[in-house]
């Protein structure tokens, strides 16, 4: 057996849908029920259409746990507690979970940003300054050095040595 | 506010539902538990036939209470409760779906990835005193139709739950569900195209028989 050809037009399915769940305005309806009395297919159709309907009925009807008001009632108290132990810090609530996961990794690459930055620049600088006397801040009194001698680094550092005329302190 | 508390007492007359919900709001626990007494075997209805699986409708059904009783104080009796509920019902659907259709596509073996793979069990209801042949049909029956649901796209397929469960009318499916009366008349004239075609060949059988034993 053949299914009935869907009517062309989109609306008329729609139609007679709403036609079987009594959802067509009385107009509509009224004209619908006229076709359909007329149009042999468009009768097939909605019979069609209501058969399959009316085979819903097998679907499973499932009954509820008996326990399942106690235990949701169990939940709500549970959940009344925790809400009112929490109250007062309620600001922290809308934190969630993986809003926590972020701030961590944000600090967690903070601090080795941080770190790793003082682990280079170190590195460098003892590259630079294998001697720890040269990595540090010498100060020299440059008006007592001889201004011939001002333009030349590697002689001013050497003369601001502690043990020469230059010290740690400013 | 006056007219909001006439239309509120005009309501839980006609839905005495809504009566039962605006106590739960002045915080009786009680009106609660009968509220969910009266409704949760439907809803629980909808949500397996939804999900296709007992136990995660159950854990649903248990969700969509808690949050209703969460957001009581949002209530307002502006539509019957069961509009409420199936509104809270279909945003956690949405977002339960969402949130877990990897994790159940990559869980679920083959024969039971269907939304009805696991409720087989659930035919409850077949007569014991039923003859095996008949009882194997029906089971058989039921089987193609819930395959045939659990193949409506899921907008289609809660709103065929909620019109054949719940009875409710187009304006009640459009408000739960976020559309418009005309979205939900061209939503359900799908299904029921798409049902009419899945269905098409157990139709026919039982069309045959008819024919058969007039």
């Amino acid at each position: 057996m053949n299914a009935p050809e869907l009517p062309e037009e989109t609306s008329k399915v729609e139609d007679l849908s709403a036609w079987i769940d009594g959802e067509l305005p009385r107009d509509s309806m009224e004209k619908l029920e006229h076709d359909v009395a007329h149009d042999p297919k468009l009768r097939a159709e909605a019979t069609r259409l209501k058969a399959a309907w009316d085979l819903l009925d097998h679907l499973p009807k499932p009954v509820a746990s008996h326990d399942l008001t106690n235990r949701t009632m169990a939940m709500l108290q549970i959940c009344d507690t925790t809400t009112q132990r929490f109250e007062p810090s309620s600001q922290f609530a809308s934190v969630k979970p993986r809003g926590i996961l972020q701030l961590a990794l944000w600090w967690a690459l903070l601090a080795f940003l941080v770190v790793g930055g003082y682990g280079i620049a170190r590195t460098l600088d003892t590259h630079r300054f294998p001697h720890p006397a040269q990595s540090r801040f010498l100060w020299l009194d440059m008006a007592s050095v001889a201004p011939e001698f001002r333009g030349d680094l590697e002689f001013l550092r050497w003369l601001a040595q502690p043990s020469r005329f230059g010290s740690d302190m400013p | 506010m006056p007219a909001i508390s006439e239309s509120s007492t005009r309501l839980s007359v006609l839905d005495p539902d809504v009566a039962l919900m605006l106590s739960v709001r002045d915080g009786s626990p009680e009106a609660f538990a009968q509220l969910m007494e009266l409704h949760q075997d439907r809803l629980l209805g909808v949500l397996v036939n939804w999900s296709g699986n007992r136990q995660e409708a159950e854990d649903l059904a248990q969700e969509v209470f808690l949050r209703v009783y969460q957001t009581r104080q949002r209530y307002r009796a502006k539509a019957r409760f069961n509009t409420w509920l199936y509104t809270i019902a279909s945003n956690l659907l949405r977002n339960h779906r969402r949130n877990n259709r990897l994790r159940h596509a990559a869980s679920l073996p083959a024969s039971e990835s269907g939304p009805f793979g696991a409720v087989r069990s659930l035919s409850q209801g077949t007569p014991v005193e039923m003859a095996p042949a008949d009882r194997a049909q029906r089971e058989e029956v039921a089987e193609t139709v819930r395959r045939a649901v659990a193949g409506l796209q899921e907008r289609q397929r809660l709103a065929v739950l909620l019109n054949k469960f719940e009875d409710m009318s187009y304006l009640q499916i459009a408000e739960v569900m976020g559309m418009t009366e005309k979205g939900v008349k061209s939503l359900l004239a799908r299904a029921r195209s798409n049902l009419r075609d899945t269905l098409g060949p157990l139709l026919d059988r039982s069309a045959q028989l008819k024919d058969h034993e007039s």
